[in-house]
């Protein structure tokens, strides 16, 4: 292991790629703030660039782009809630939140930190466990990653907020959305009525762009706009008592992270979902999560790099990608003749680790970087929102032909845009929606894998020790907190201390 | 992240939630039926094409009617509906939001005089949604010709000039400075093929 | 990479037709009369950066660029499974300025959707390659040759794992049924990685896939290689010592093809300009490490030859996925 951490730190460590790495991270975090646009997007348009370097270096760049457009997705969220990847969308419940409290600084501040904290001990977690994880993961058959799946559909409970039906449908609403198109595992078009452009469904960027960056620009206007913030620079800092609290987040965000990112497909965006909902549901500041508590950013944060850099154990070791970028990114490897699998670790040990290293690396440049940039970040809270939202609205349009170079994108955007207005109008909450998004074409492509091997029987879900303990969670987790509702509720009718409608 | 039920009249729920969750309601009917015809299951009984869109359409137009119902159960009198667990959460959700004063209920119910930050009253306001739609849809509509960043220059020139009626001089500026950054970005720096238009400028 | 070229709205066919003939001529050389080959060159890749279409599109452009005096520049153009990419070549008709990186879904896409476009709309320029597929199991499995897997599926149950429900591996996997009169139960992955996890973990029995996705795991020995479904032995390492399928008893060599093409309508001059750049990239070492470092089978082919194998290619699919849609 040491001997690994060796030949890392000297292949990462050279001038060359440390500069690189640099690069990386500067572009991936300014592609990243621009609304709409996110690691996935970054790294596929950048991805050309590196093509005339040394493989090892080219991969510590792309991988710089990944976290530094990963980081300035939430510098997005956060300042004006148009996250430009789906594992940043948790941001804009708190984080956002906290901005609007005059705590921008703040927020950006913990979620570097979060990284960071996530990166060093995610990257420890690799160096000891790649090869006994990438076992456990094969383990991991359609039923297995179901159950998963199902897990993380549950946890839309959490985030339902103050209704919990209209969050459960609006996830069910995502999840039908995700379903335009041809299915995976049929050769039937579903919901496209003769439509080429939607063989392969809605652009789910698109769509997050539409909902998010001009559904929030209108709904503003609706709102009357967000006064700007006049917080003196001293404001903008992080205060003691916030970093304490961020701590315990921060590292239950990365344990759950790396667990989630280890497993193929499941990904970041689960990752940070679910640890939003660990700390809605079971942390010390549950009450205050959903209102810009910092465990709502330090949390989903952490997560969602741990993920990440987990994420590339199935990568590397298997070559099955664990969300959207990491797929750009295996494809990258392919392109400089690099065949992720089970002998990549043994025969190019300095890549590999090489990269590994990097990523620490990376991570701490970005610590570097956005520390001391974070409240000239949140600078752009005091631009007028009148001059800043045409801005946002021009900028998510270019970001959104940039994903796939069709102009279809942009009538999706537009359609989102009309559809996140009226939800946030009339209140229906989006988060949940974003993750049937995400999880839609993964749960259909399981379950139609498992209804293939069980040969029509689900049941087999329960044959299995691993998909029958997460099918059981995912049932308790689903169902669990509204029958606990119902008895507390008894329990107090009984007790007549039930107050009625205060209002 | 308001809550209607927060209105001061009680006995019934505000029509555009109804109206919202029914158009779900319809949705989700829509998706059943399209469904079955996709095929719900295959030979064997293996999951179709259609297994989950039935799934998620039925859940959808369940829980749908479900929740109309219970804005009129819990509207009219509290308790008795099976959801009541969800009030449990909604009243702590909107003890909170009591305190954050929430900007929406602000404007709609004391102050449709009070002007907001962009100095416009309740009316001006949703006609200035109104505008913005429209003047992206122009936008996305002359694109063909125009071009991209050129039509999208013109959106941020129009919307700053007509809707936010700013100084000329500012917005110009502004507009100005957005295409060059976008043009940076995108065309220089990023090498993406925008399209031109008919008009094949930038 | 900076060339912005001229775009069309693939949904408002009618105003896409107007800008076309409008602009049409300013990037190509071929107003009428005569040919200049033209500058600037687009190779549309209908599929996202980093996937199997891309790496060949690339290859292909760098290659043109060095034979050619054109600037080629690789477009990702994304969406409808590539449906998106070729329907904004059907709309470049007549323009020997555009080109598409292309394989199987060519030929898929117009007979399993509803699309507008139909392989013979566009002007087959060279087939690079064929990457054939290689019928594989787990280290410890019981079965040794095809037929032996064959055999088992005609006694009980066989669970294959296929990429893409009407694939390359699927047609493949049919027409061994047809031939052998048995049934597999196939469950759809969507990459021959995961397909070779499967495997790995145990979950399917049997499994074919492109050669380049496994060799990791041949080499490693992981898995075990039981027959390739190619006219002739690989020369690559770890497959040279596998038989064909042929060789076996299993007269099935289908695979997915690799190669370009462009629109229809184009002029005499302009396909041979793009035939004779094709056979002088085909010299060329970057096309021979292409072919090596994605392990194809380099059966080259251009022009009518390739429009021949189309044809043939297109009689198999055809048969076999109007069989599965009629189900």
């Amino acid at each position: 292991m040491l001997e690994n951490l060796q030949i890392g730190i000297e292949t990462a460590i050279t001038p060359h790629n440390l500069l690189w790495c640099f690069a990386g991270v500067l572009l991936g975090t300014i592609i990243g703030m621009l609304p709409g646009l996110g690691s996935a997007t970054g790294v596929a348009i950048l991805l050309p660039l590196t093509l005339g370097m040394e493989p090892v270096t080219a991969l510590i760049m792309l991988a710089g782009i990944y976290y530094g457009s990963q980081y300035g997705a939430s510098i997005s969220s956060i300042l004006i809630s148009t996250p430009g990847d789906s594992s940043s969308v948790v941001l804009t419940l708190d984080g956002y939140q906290m901005a609007r409290n005059g705590r921008a600084g703040a927020a950006l501040a913990i979620s570097a930190i979060s990284s960071f904290v996530a990166a060093v001990v995610s990257l420890i977690g690799l160096m000891a466990l790649a090869a006994p994880v990438a076992d456990f993961a094969l383990r991991f058959g359609p039923p297995e990653n179901l159950a998963i799946i199902l897990l993380g559909l549950a946890t839309i409970v959490s985030f339902a907020g103050e209704n919990m039906l209209r969050g459960i449908i609006m996830a069910a609403a995502g999840l039908l959305i995700s379903m335009v198109g041809v299915a995976s595992g049929f050769a039937t078009a579903r919901f496209t009525f003769g439509s080429v452009n939607l063989l392969s469904g809605l652009g789910f960027i698109a769509i997050l762009i539409g909902v998010f960056a001009i559904g929030e620009v209108l709904h503003q206007i609706h709102r009357g706009g967000e006064k700007p913030i006049k917080a003196t620079f001293r404001d903008l800092l992080i205060t003691k008592s916030e970093l304490r609290r961020s701590v315990a987040p921060a590292l239950r965000g990365t344990g759950l992270g790396f667990g989630l990112g280890t497993l193929p497909g499941a990904g970041a965006t689960l990752a940070s979902f679910m640890s939003y909902g660990v700390e809605r549901s079971f942390g010390k500041f549950k009450k205050q999560v959903g209102k810009g508590a910092v465990e709502g950013v330090a949390a989903p944060e952490a997560s969602n790099n741990a993920a990440a850099n987990a994420s590339f154990i199935p990568t590397l070791a298997l070559g099955i990608p664990g969300s959207g970028t990491t797929a750009i990114l295996l494809g990258a490897f392919v392109i400089f003749g690099i065949q992720p699998g089970p002998l990549l670790f043994e025969q190019q040990p300095e890549l590999v680790w090489g990269l590994l290293v990097s990523f620490f690396v990376g991570n701490l440049i970005l610590l570097v970087l956005n520390l001391p940039l974070a409240p000239v970040f949140a600078q752009i809270l005091r631009v007028p929102y009148s001059y800043l939202y045409p801005i946002i609205l021009l900028m998510s349009l270019v970001g959104a032909f940039a994903i796939g170079n069709t102009s279809f994108a942009l009538w999706v955007v537009f359609g989102a845009g009309i559809l996140g207005y009226f939800m946030k109008r009339f209140d229906f909450p989006a988060a949940p929606m974003v993750l049937g998004l995400v999880l839609g074409p993964l749960l259909e492509k399981y379950l139609v894998q498992t209804s293939a091997l069980g040969q029509g029987n689900l049941l087999i879900l329960f044959h299995g020790p691993i998909s029958a303990t997460f099918t059981i969670a995912a049932i308790v987790a689903f169902v669990g907190p509204p029958v606990a509702g119902l008895i507390r509720r008894r329990v107090r009718a009984g007790k007549e201390i039930r107050e009625t409608a205060k209002v | 992240m308001t809550s209607k039920s927060e209105a001061p009249a009680r006995t019934r729920p505000p029509t555009s939630d109804v109206v919202g969750t029914a158009i779900l309601a319809a949705v989700g009917a829509f998706a059943l039926v399209m469904g079955f015809g996709y095929g719900f299951l295959e030979e064997g009984g293996k999951v179709g094409p259609g297994f989950l869109p039935v799934v998620t359409g039925g859940f959808i137009l369940v829980a749908s009617l479900a929740e109309i119902t219970r804005m009129y159960l819990t509207h009219g009198q509290r308790g008795g509906s099976l959801m009541d667990f969800t009030e449990d959460i909604e009243e702590e959700a909107n003890a909170a939001i009591g305190q954050t004063a929430d900007p929406e209920t602000e404007g709609s119910s004391e102050s449709t005089q009070q002007r907001d930050t962009f100095g416009r009253t309740a009316s001006p306001r949703n006609r200035a949604i109104v505008k913005v739609f429209g003047i992206l849809l122009a936008a996305l509509l002359v694109m063909p010709w125009l071009g991209l960043l050129l039509s999208l220059t013109a959106m941020v020139l129009t919307v700053v000039l007509w809707v936010e009626r700013k100084p000329l001089l500012p917005s110009v500026l502004m507009a100005a400075g957005a295409l060059a950054g976008a043009y940076l970005i995108f065309v220089q720096a990023l090498g993406v093929p925008l399209p031109q238009g008919a008009l094949g400028l930038i | 990479m900076n060339r912005r070229t001229k775009f069309l709205l693939p949904a408002a066919t009618a105003a896409a037709a107007l800008t076309l003939t409008a602009c049409g001529g300013t990037s190509s050389g071929s107003k009428d009369g005569a040919f200049t080959a033209p500058n600037d060159v687009r190779m549309i890749v209908p599929f996202a950066a980093g996937g199997g279409s891309d790496i060949a599109g690339r290859a292909i452009s760098k290659g043109l660029e060095k034979v050619t005096k054109s600037t080629v520049t690789v477009e990702n153009i994304t969406g409808g499974d590539g449906a998106v990419g070729y329907s904004e070549l059907l709309a470049s008709k007549g323009d020997p300025g555009v080109l598409l990186a292309s394989e199987t879904a060519l030929m898929t896409l117009p007979i399993v959707q509803d699309v507008a476009f139909d392989y013979e709309d566009f002007t087959p320029i060279m087939k690079l390659g064929s990457d054939y597929n290689v019928v594989m199991v787990d280290a410890d499995s019981p079965h040794k040759t095809c037929p032996d897997v064959i055999e088992a599926a005609k006694q009980g149950e066989v669970t294959t794992g296929i990429s893409g429900a009407t694939g390359p591996e699927f047609v493949a996997w049919s027409l061994i049924e047809e031939q052998s009169n048995v049934k597999f139960e196939s469950v759809v992955f969507e990459s021959g990685a995961e397909i070779a996890t499967a495997l790995l973990g145990g979950h399917i029995d049997v499994a074919m896939t492109n050669p380049g996705e496994a060799l990791g795991y041949f080499e490693s020995g992981d898995l075990k290689p039981l027959c390739v479904l190619a006219p002739e032995r690989y020369d690559y390492k770890p497959l040279a010592d596998v038989p064909t399928g042929v060789e076996q008893g299993v007269d099935v060599t289908f695979a997915q093809w690799r190669g370009f093409i462009a629109p229809g309508g184009i002029s005499a001059e302009a396909k041979q300009h793009w035939i004779d750049a094709a056979k002088e990239y085909a010299k060329t070492d970057a096309y021979t490490k292409y072919i090596e470092s994605n392990l194809l089978q380099p059966d080259v082919a251009y022009g009518d030859e390739f429009k021949a194998f189309l044809d043939d290619y297109n009689k198999d699919l055809k048969r076999i996925l109007d069989k599965k849609n009629d189900k």
